[in-house]
């Protein structure tokens, strides 16, 4: 939830915005369309597109926040629906790996080292390059975890927010997020590693 | 509770959402093994690094304005906009418009130049032609006011026509 507004006040908006209300829908608009914006951004590598969907994706809350039957559950459902666009979007363009999100038993992190050397990113100077670390890491990772991560370390929801946006279980959730952790780690000391 | 599940519990404390239940056994292995300990400095430290890079990015503007234009239509889902005339001011951010734009001014600009010094040259051309006209007359004709003066008297344009006779000047240069 942003910072700037309650939980109350934000209900409040939601249930005008149900009855009708543009202002009210603008209001939501621009509280929400900065993550939203981010987390497509993120998660499809390029603003063109996130432009489309985070577009897209208010459209949608537009026309279905009527059946939004618990405001309080608005964010999540928000976020659902970006990320339901964005793979209808990677679909379409068929860009989506062959890699399902349900599949358990591929060996994603295989390049990981089981030891990971220390890290120590208060030495880090926060660079471009190391964003692009980070960003090329997260765009190779299979959407299971990635998706999981982003939500939690970007978007800070809470793991049981963030089972509602993905509909698996908080365990799945928990140990994904824990994967994509070990993924982003080990690509950043790599990349420590070959530039001393 | 093993290393690696206490490292999963690790993960999800660091994000604020391990469950009370399980603080108490977390710490417990956290304080008799060093692995785990460096571990939870490491992702601490990875937290805060990628939680700063890169910078979130500002949607535009322009997001708005089309939902907005998509709202007043009616239409609640149809193919996303195309680029068209009411979102120009966003258009002209593109590269190519760009240079596109100072090119199509320098062109109007020398279009204009081109066509004022062409009017230019057409005018003085003229008053060339008109001067060497107004020059041949008085050299074929003499001056038109002498002109005006002896063609009104019929008897003296006589007398002038028969001055001009040319054969009597061949006659005469003879």
């Amino acid at each position: 939830m942003p910072a700037e507004i309650g939980r109350d006040e934000l209900e409040e908006i939601i249930r005008r915005v149900q009855n009708g209300s543009g202002d009210d829908f603008q209001k939501l608009y621009h509280l929400y369309s900065k993550p939203i914006y981010n987390f497509i951004w993120r998660l499809i590598g390029s603003t063109e597109d996130a432009e489309d969907l985070t577009q897209e994706t208010f459209l949608k809350v537009h026309s279905e926040l009527r059946n939004l039957r618990e405001p309080a559950q608005f964010r999540f459902w928000l976020y659902r629906i970006a990320r339901n666009e964005v793979y209808q979007k990677l679909r379409r363009s068929q860009r989506v790996a062959e890699v399902s999100i349900d599949d358990e038993d591929a060996n994603y992190y295989s390049f990981l080292a089981d030891e990971a050397p220390d890290l120590d990113p208060e030495k880090l100077v926060l660079s471009r390059e190391l964003s692009e670390v980070v960003d090329r890491t997260l765009r190779e990772m299979t959407p299971k975890y990635r998706d999981v991560f982003i939500l939690a370390v970007f978007q800070k929801l809470s793991y049981e927010e963030i089972t509602h946006v993905v509909g698996r279980s908080l365990l799945s959730v928990k140990t994904d997020i824990y994967r994509a952790r070990l993924a982003v780690k080990d690509a950043l000391n790599r990349y420590l590693r070959r530039n001393g | 509770m093993n290393c690696r599940e206490v490292q999963i519990h690790l993960s999800a404390w660091v994000d604020g959402n391990l469950e009370a239940e399980l603080e108490g056994s977390v710490r417990s292995h956290l304080s008799s093994c060093d692995r785990c300990g460096r571990f939870l400095q490491e992702i601490r430290g990875l937290n805060r690094l990628v939680q700063n890079v890169p910078p979130e990015l500002d949607p535009p503007e322009r997001i708005w304005r089309r939902i907005e234009a998509r709202l007043e239509t009616g239409v609640s889902r149809p193919t996303p906009v195309p680029p068209s005339i009411f979102d120009w001011r966003d258009r002209l951010s593109l590269p190519a418009l760009r240079f596109a734009l100072p090119a199509l001014v320098l062109l109007i600009g020398l279009s204009v130049y081109f066509l004022y010094d062409s009017e230019n040259l057409e005018r003085k051309e003229k008053a060339q032609v008109l001067a060497e006209l107004n020059q041949f007359q008085l050299q074929v004709e003499g001056n038109p006011f002498q002109r005006a003066v002896s063609t009104s008297n019929p008897f003296f344009r006589v007398d002038l026509e028969a001055e001009r006779n040319p054969f009597e000047g061949r006659s005469a240069e003879q």
